[in-house]
């Protein structure tokens, strides 16, 4: 496994513009796993466009996506995310004839998303300062993706504490005293669902059970618009090491998900549907389908 | 001693994250999990040692790091414990020897907690670990450290030193209780070479540092005393103020009297009254100036003043009808008095001039003849008697 220690910090966020990715969700939850999992898969499809070098024009971003890539490749996950640090990515993927779609994404751990939540412990709840900054950021296309790790939401053992965090960042986002933004682009993952997917009949019933507070504020709120999702990256067995550790690593690659990743990313930005990758935007008779199945 | 700050962090649970409780004496700086996060090495078991800059500022920080398993996963995805601490100064050797000895004490009672899965029970919280015993502080700053217990146990070991091994079944170094001279007694091989010059050096470190403490002291105690002298001055310099503007007061109330007699003298004496305003141009230099009021308060004094003028101009009218009546009476009494008084003082001095003196002692008795003497002592004869013997002895002649 290849490790990197140079760390692309968000000390220069004044002044910028153009798409942002913000991923969220609780420690543990496959934040990372997702990130380096789209890389890999924009760096494997010959159909597609991808450019990995940062705007800054400094190698310290590329080689770490570079890394992600080799990782994934040889099956290794990634490690967990350091406490209180930030790197932006830059990419940009694209299509022949289509528009080319230029995006940042930050990578930050779960601790520092987590500390929004009220606790005991915790006097004053915020966020990490960094992120506060780019969520801030005027002039900034802003997507999210909200990570729920199904594994800690097997069925009748939920502990609603995603549906807590989940539920307070999108009133931290929304509310004049947060963050105050006017819309909000959000695509709901339910990440390591080849756990969970014998226990729900679908990715549906997994965020109503699990999610009810999160789920009546988007219903609630014609600023938000939201998607579901669930997500795997393929056959995970656990490799015992000669200290006593167990590793994660991948014995196949599934890549339906992260397919429907890539185009829900392209379409909200770009408003245009990549060629070969699934549809996200539904028509009149998806939607009907689609109302439906909710009942 | 302070300029260490005692740390155990780690990631026991995969779904709780870092953990981190503070041990003291001193706080962390900045964010701490930025530069004590840190993917763990390899190696299951080892020391780490490494700069650490926050807010510009180079600190050192020395932990033990084990590779853990979490207590909630299959999957490991760097489960770490370390235990350290933050070295904030430059610290002496046996201080850096303690502080290496602590970090050793915690890491036994941290991993003594692991299961032999090396993952910590379900439950378990790096927050509940707390430091008992002697104060970290006091244990940084004991003289007697590590170094010297190893110091005299190779002399043990070799047979030599200050201590009679032959004779002595034992040595007990208390570290509570050991000063430097304690340590200087017992120390061997740690006087010698290197060893001997950094702690040669940590000496005069010491002294030196003593010595800036006092003179910080002695620049304090400056301070206060510049302080206090700033606070008498001030004091002094209001006291000032008002002696001056008592001054002013007693010379308008001076030159307030001196018009008024001026005033009252007459109408010719009028004319001798200076000018009130600034002194003329080649007034002699001694001369004060007339006390000027400040314009805050001519209006309501210069309403007075107006008043004043008027009822002196009406005494001038006054004086000016009655005044040769006056003037004649007065020059009579003057020269009556005049006269009066030169006649007293003619005769005071005739009198003290008179040629009869004062005797202060009686003059001495004249030697006479007894019956000149009986004769005197006989009745002078009255005037008659006298004519009658005058003209007894008269026929013969």
């Amino acid at each position: 496994m290849t490790r990197f220690d140079n760390v692309v910090d968000g000390s220069t966020i004044a002044g910028r513009t153009g798409n942002f990715l913000f991923t969220v969700g609780g420690v543990a939850s496959g934040k990372s796993t997702l990130q380096n999992f789209l890389i890999h898969r924009l760096h494997v499809d010959e159909h597609v466009h991808f450019d990995r070098t940062n705007r800054d024009g400094k190698s310290a971003s590329e080689a770490y996506l570079n890394a992600w890539v080799h990782n994934i490749a040889a099956g290794y996950l990634p490690e967990r995310t350091q406490k209180g640090v930030l790197r932006e990515f830059n990419v940009r993927f694209g299509q022949r004839g289509r528009p080319s779609l230029d995006f940042s994404f930050i990578e930050i751990a779960g601790e520092d998303i987590r500390s929004i939540v009220p606790t005991v412990e915790q006097k004053q709840p915020k966020l990490n300062d960094h992120l506060e900054s780019y969520l801030r950021q005027p002039g900034v296309n802003k997507r999210f993706l909200f990570i729920s790790d199904a594994s800690r939401n097997r069925l009748g053992r939920g502990t609603f504490e995603e549906d807590v965090l989940f539920d307070t960042l999108i009133r931290y986002l929304l509310s004049d005293n947060g963050i105050g933004l006017r819309n909000l682009n959000i695509l709901f993952i339910a990440a390591k669902w080849d756990v969970v997917q014998n226990e729900y009949k679908s990715d549906r019933q997994y965020f109503r059970t699990n999610f009810p507070q999160t789920r009546s504020t988007v219903l609630s709120s014609p600023r938000i618009k939201a998607q579901y999702l669930p997500f795997s990256v393929g056959e995970v067995v656990l490799e015992r090491r000669e200290s006593g550790e167990s590793v994660a690593r991948l014995k196949s690659i599934e890549k339906r998900y992260v397919e429907f990743l890539i185009s829900w990313i392209y379409t909200s930005f770009t408003q245009r549907q990549l060629k070969g990758y699934p549809k996200v935007k539904f028509g009149l008779w998806g939607r009907i389908k689609n109302f439906f199945a909710a009942w | 001693m302070s300029g260490v700050a005692f740390f155990v962090c780690g990631t026991p649970s995969n779904h709780r994250g870092f953990e981190l409780v503070e041990l003291g004496p001193e706080r962390l700086p900045g964010s701490p999990e930025t530069y004590l996060d840190n993917a763990p090495p390899d190696a299951a078991d080892c020391h780490r040692i490494e700069h650490v800059v926050v807010d510009g500022q180079r600190y050192v920080q020395c932990s033990r790091v084990l590779r853990i398993n979490p207590n909630d996963a299959e999957a490991n995805r760097g489960a770490y414990v370390a235990v350290g601490c933050l070295i904030l100064e430059r610290l002496a050797l046996h201080a850096v020897a303690n502080c290496l000895d602590v970090v050793a004490e915690l890491y036994g009672r941290v991993s003594s907690a692991l299961t032999p899965d090396r993952a910590f029970p379900a439950g378990f919280r790096l927050a509940d670990l707390e430091h008992w015993g002697a104060p970290l502080e006091e244990r940084a700053a004991y003289q007697c450290s590590p170094l010297l217990v190893a110091d005299v146990v190779l002399q043990a070991l070799n047979g030599e030193g200050p201590v009679d091994w032959a004779k002595s079944k034992e040595v007990l170094l208390t570290p509570a209780e050991m000063t430097s001279a304690d340590v200087a007694r017992y120390q061997l091989y740690s006087r010698q070479g290197v060893l001997g010059s950094l702690a040669s050096l940590d000496l005069d470190r010491a002294r030196a540092q003593q010595t800036a403490q006092r003179a910080t002291m002695a620049a304090q105690t400056f301070v206060e005393l510049q302080h206090e002298w700033a606070g008498f001055e001030a004091s002094a310099q209001r006291l000032l103020a008002k002696g001056e503007a008592f001054k002013h007061l007693t010379f308008d109330a001076d030159s307030a009297v001196k018009r008024d007699r001026k005033l009252g003298a007459g109408s010719d004496a009028r004319a001798e009254v200076p000018p009130v305003g600034p002194s003329p141009e080649g007034a002699v230099p001694y001369e004060r100036p007339p006390y000027r009021m400040p314009q805050a308060f001519r209006i309501g004094s210069s309403r007075v003043r107006v008043g004043y003028d008027a009822a002196t101009r009406r005494r001038s009218a006054a004086q000016q009808r009655h005044g040769s009546q006056r003037s004649s009476l007065r020059r009579v009494v003057l020269v009556l008095t005049g006269g009066l008084l030169t006649v007293l003082a003619y005769y005071g001095v005739q009198k003290w001039r008179s040629p009869e003196p004062t005797v202060a002692t009686a003059p001495p008795p004249a030697v006479t003849e007894p019956e000149s003497q009986q004769a005197e002592q006989q009745p002078p004869e009255s005037n008659v008697a006298r004519e009658r013997a005058a003209l007894d002895a008269s026929p013969d002649q």
